[in-house]
């Protein structure tokens, strides 16, 4: 009745419509319980597994070069950090220097005579006596006597001097005196160093008026230091029932531990600006 | 060449004292590292080969200081020369010694200069910092002197080594 071949395309009409029909309710209704949930249940796990590996392994991989980049990258944030942090010193070093030298040049522009800015370049090997080396010497018309200043006061004097470097005597030493007066009252006395970074005032007569607080400057008598310069402020008075001085304590304006550049005075001068009483 | 060695560790010293201790703050109360060299120098060497080290850190000390002339190189002298008496008393390798041995030489230093101080009238007799500053630098030299000698011993010991070698395989060379 049917061709061969009219036979076979309707049978395979009919297969593709059956699996399709298949395919359809199976995909909606398929059970998870009874074989198909006993087959998930056992392959599942392994799948979990293998799934689970395969994740870490990737993660681990994916991270290792994750860590290689941002540790490479952390390096050279570090190099960048510390090259601004380098540089932001440099900066804070070079204004602070800039400072100091325009407080220096500050004080330069009051005296006629010539100065001479030099830098500390050594300290004492003990701490019993206070005497700084500094970076000027014979060849930068330095001598022996010159004395030794900053903004804020006397620093001491030039005791010994080579071709390029001198020793400064600081106030503070033991071995140094300066004749000086009190700025408000204009009693005379000698400024002696003490231990401790500090000074006495010595040989001040009992009659004469001194208070705690008030201003130690240079006399200009003793020919080195000129006349009117800032050497520190009373710290302490006493008065011996048997002595006919004062004992008088002067804490000095120049802060000795911090000293890095100073002037030296090429010769001593008779009046300091702003001391013409 | 053992001079040199001494003179070199001595220069050394000396700028350490004077253009590194004070940047440093918590050095500031160290004592004078060179008398630890001296006492060193008085244990374990000759008179005769170290009179000439002991006279130039004297005066090398007593130049960049503000020191009256002469007075780390009068302490340096007697310092050695006590050093050298105390070996014959004492083993040098005495363990207690050797201690003791830079703590007591910074006792007699700082006796020597407080001494001259006031002898000189420049200071008020013994206020409170001196004291403070003493007691300090007495401290630091009993907690580190002996690790210092040993040290320098040490150095030393690596020196001799380095030069023995040195000559040793040149003249067999020279030799052979």
């Amino acid at each position: 009745m049917f061709s061969k071949k009219t036979v076979v395309i309707i049978g395979v009409f009919f297969l593709i419509i059956a699996n399709i029909l298949i395919l359809s309710v199976i995909s909606q209704r398929f059970p998870t319980t009874g074989p198909g949930g006993f087959t998930i249940s056992v392959l599942a796990p392994f799948q979990e597994v293998i799934a689970g590996s395969s994740r870490f392994i990737k993660g681990i991989w994916r991270h290792y070069f994750n860590l290689i980049l941002v540790s490479e990258e952390n390096d050279q944030l570090k190099k960048q950090l510390a090259r601004a942090q380098e540089m932001k010193n440099e900066w804070v070093e070079a204004r602070m220097a800039s400072d100091r030298m325009r407080r220096l040049m500050d004080i330069g522009r009051d005296f006629d005579q010539e100065l001479i800015y030099a830098e500390v370049i050594g300290r004492d090997p003990t701490a019993w006596f206070k005497t700084v080396m500094i970076n000027k010497g014979h060849k930068d018309s330095v001598a022996v006597g010159m004395p030794v200043l900053v903004p804020e006061g006397i620093v001491g004097q030039i005791v010994d001097v080579s071709g390029r470097y001198a020793k400064v005597l600081l106030i503070v030493d033991q071995n140094s005196a300066v004749d000086a007066l009190v700025q408000r009252t204009r009693a005379r006395g000698l400024v002696k160093g003490e231990f401790a970074d500090q000074c006495r005032l010595e040989f001040v007569l009992r009659k004469e008026d001194v208070q705690i607080g008030d201003a130690i400057v240079s006399s200009g008598l003793d020919k080195v230091f000129p006349k009117g310069l800032p050497i520190g402020e009373i710290k302490d008075v006493a008065a011996e029932t048997t002595e006919m001085f004062y004992t008088i304590t002067v804490a000095p304006y120049v802060d000795f531990e911090k000293l890095e550049e100073l002037l030296v005075l090429r010769s001593p001068m008779d009046v300091a600006p702003g001391d013409d009483k | 060449m053992t001079f040199l060695f001494h003179i070199v560790v001595c220069l050394i010293l000396v700028i350490f004292q004077t253009a590194v201790k004070p940047q440093v703050l918590f050095l500031g109360g160290l004592y004078d590292v060179l008398t630890a060299y001296i006492i060193y120098l008085g244990l374990f060497h000759r008179v005769r080969e170290i009179l000439p080290i002991i006279l130039i850190s004297g005066m090398t000390m007593d130049t960049i200081s503000g020191a009256p002339m002469g007075l780390f190189l009068t302490t340096y002298l007697w310092l050695f020369l006590l050093t050298r008496w105390t070996t014959r008393l004492i083993h040098q390798d005495n363990l207690v010694l050797r201690f003791f041995a830079v703590g007591i030489g910074v006792v007699i230093q700082t006796g020597v200069y407080i001494g001259t101080t006031l002898l000189l009238g420049k200071a008020t007799l013994f206020p409170a910092p001196t004291l403070d500053v003493a007691l300090t630098q007495i401290l630091w030299a009993l907690g580190t002197g002996a690790i210092l000698v040993t040290l320098f011993r040490y150095l030393h010991a690596i020196w001799e080594t380095v030069l023995n070698t040195y000559f040793v395989r040149e003249s067999a060379q020279r030799g052979g």
